[in-house]
């Protein structure tokens, strides 16, 4: 108990981690070239996990409350890519899978049919479901971070 | 009886070191060890020793314009001859390239050093693109008639990135000590187990399994001290980590069973998922 969290905040703070876990595991590691997707990815995980922690303290210094501020609009925005991304399958798995599933549609289709992704709402709902962690710290960190926008506004 | 087979071509950084080199192993090569020294001393005081395993056969040192070639035969088990090329590297050596072939399974390998590191084969050729054709011959003479002479040197072994010899032989040495570490303990194990007359595999398959289940509960334990230490709700964490003290040996227990018995013991062997709920009840 040396922090101020609350338990419900641990709870999200394990299943994030274990979520985190599973998708860097996930991930392969390009052979050679900088691991953009690797690098967003932890960024997508890391940065709501410091929002997460900072929603249980009082930011009463400005600067704290910038850098609040600022971690959020970060996090929002890779959030917001990485949807995008489990959107449209432009991610670094999904060209893989896309190119291993090219001569499957040449061929025969009714085999193929087992392989065929799931729809764009499932991709989505999938995505929410696994990302959930994430999302609830980003949604929190908005409700606290909103009363300063309005002060600075 | 299988061996090895290696050709190694050494670079010297000038002709007279070039010379130096080839001396000390023409003379080791044929046996005289004293002149050897007498030019080892002259190269800076190389270690012989270093420079030369006892456990080399069929030896032949050939000096060619620019460079020496060496070629000796080792065990099957031996080392490469990195401590060889560590010493050089400390006396006047530039570059080289090992090439093993390996009797036994008939594949060949090779290696780049480049100033005391081993590199890629493509950085080796960047940077001392003029030993190409002594390095490889054929791609120099065979060049745009097939992809055969291509082939012949693709068997490189190539690092992750530039790794020192030094280390790179310190890592070697630490492989071998442990895979000999490991091959005892089995030996003791199986002695042990032969004694009180049970089976070695199932002696091997319940250390196993103990390690498993002690993995389990370590992770536990990890688990448990950092939550209760990070967030509020004592008797929360308290009880999830009684919960997992219980449920992670027994799913890494079943998960290490069941890779143990294979394909073929698919029959009996519980799914590891099927203990949680099972060990969750027992637990409360």
């Amino acid at each position: 108990m040396l922090t101020q969290i609350e338990w419900w905040g641990g709870v999200i703070f394990v299943l994030g981690a274990l979520t985190y876990r599973m998708v860097m595991g996930a991930l392969e590691r390009p052979a050679d070239g900088i691991p953009w997707y690797r690098l967003m990815m932890h960024v997508f995980f890391l940065a709501p996990a410091a929002l997460l922690a900072g929603y249980f303290y009082p930011l009463t210094q400005p600067a704290l409350q910038y850098g609040y501020l600022a971690l959020l609009a970060v996090s929002l925005l890779v959030v917001a890519v990485m949807l995008v991304q489990e959107m449209t399958g432009d991610s670094g798995e999904g060209q893989e899978e896309g190119r291993s599933k090219e001569p499957l549609k040449e061929g025969a289709t009714a085999e193929a049919e087992e392989y065929e992704e799931p729809g764009w709402l499932m991709s989505v709902v999938g995505a929410i479901v696994l990302y959930s962690p994430v999302l609830t710290a980003c949604g929190l960190a908005s409700y606290k971070a909103w009363p300063m926008v309005q002060r600075l506004a | 009886m299988s061996q090895n087979t290696h050709t190694l071509h050494l670079f010297f950084e000038d002709p007279i070191k070039l010379k130096m080199g080839q001396l000390v192993y023409q003379y080791l090569a044929m046996g005289n060890t004293e002149q050897a020294r007498r030019w080892a001393d002259k190269l800076g005081g190389a270690d012989l020793d270093a420079l030369w395993d006892a456990q080399w056969f069929n030896q032949e040192a050939v000096a060619e314009p620019g460079h020496l070639t060496l070629r000796f035969d080792t065990g099957t088990h031996d080392d490469l001859p990195l401590r060889a090329l560590e010493t050089l590297f400390a006396h006047g050596l530039r570059a080289a390239v090992l090439e093993v072939f390996y009797d036994q399974v008939g594949e060949t390998e090779r290696m780049h050093f480049d100033r005391g590191q081993w590199v890629s084969r493509r950085a080796f050729m960047d940077a001392n693109p003029q030993w190409r054709a002594v390095v490889e011959p054929a791609h120099q003479d065979g060049e745009g008639q097939d992809g055969e002479a291509e082939d012949r040197y693709a068997c490189s072994k190539d690092p992750a990135k530039p790794l020192a010899v030094a280390k790179l032989r310190q890592q070697e040495e630490k492989r071998k000590r442990e895979a000999q570490e490991a091959a005892e303990a089995f030996v003791e194990m199986a002695k042990a187990m032969g004694k009180s007359g049970k089976s070695p595999v199932q002696g091997l398959i319940a250390v196993l399994l103990l390690r498993a289940g002690l993995k389990g509960l370590m992770h536990a334990v990890v688990f448990t001290v950092v939550t209760v230490l990070l967030f509020k709700g004592f008797w929360l964490w308290m009880g999830l980590g009684l919960v997992l003290a219980v449920a992670l040996p027994l799913y890494y227990m079943a998960t290490e069973h069941k890779a143990l018995r294979g394909d073929d013991g698919d029959d009996d062997a519980d799914p590891p998922g099927d203990d949680g709920p099972a060990t969750v009840v027992a637990a409360q």
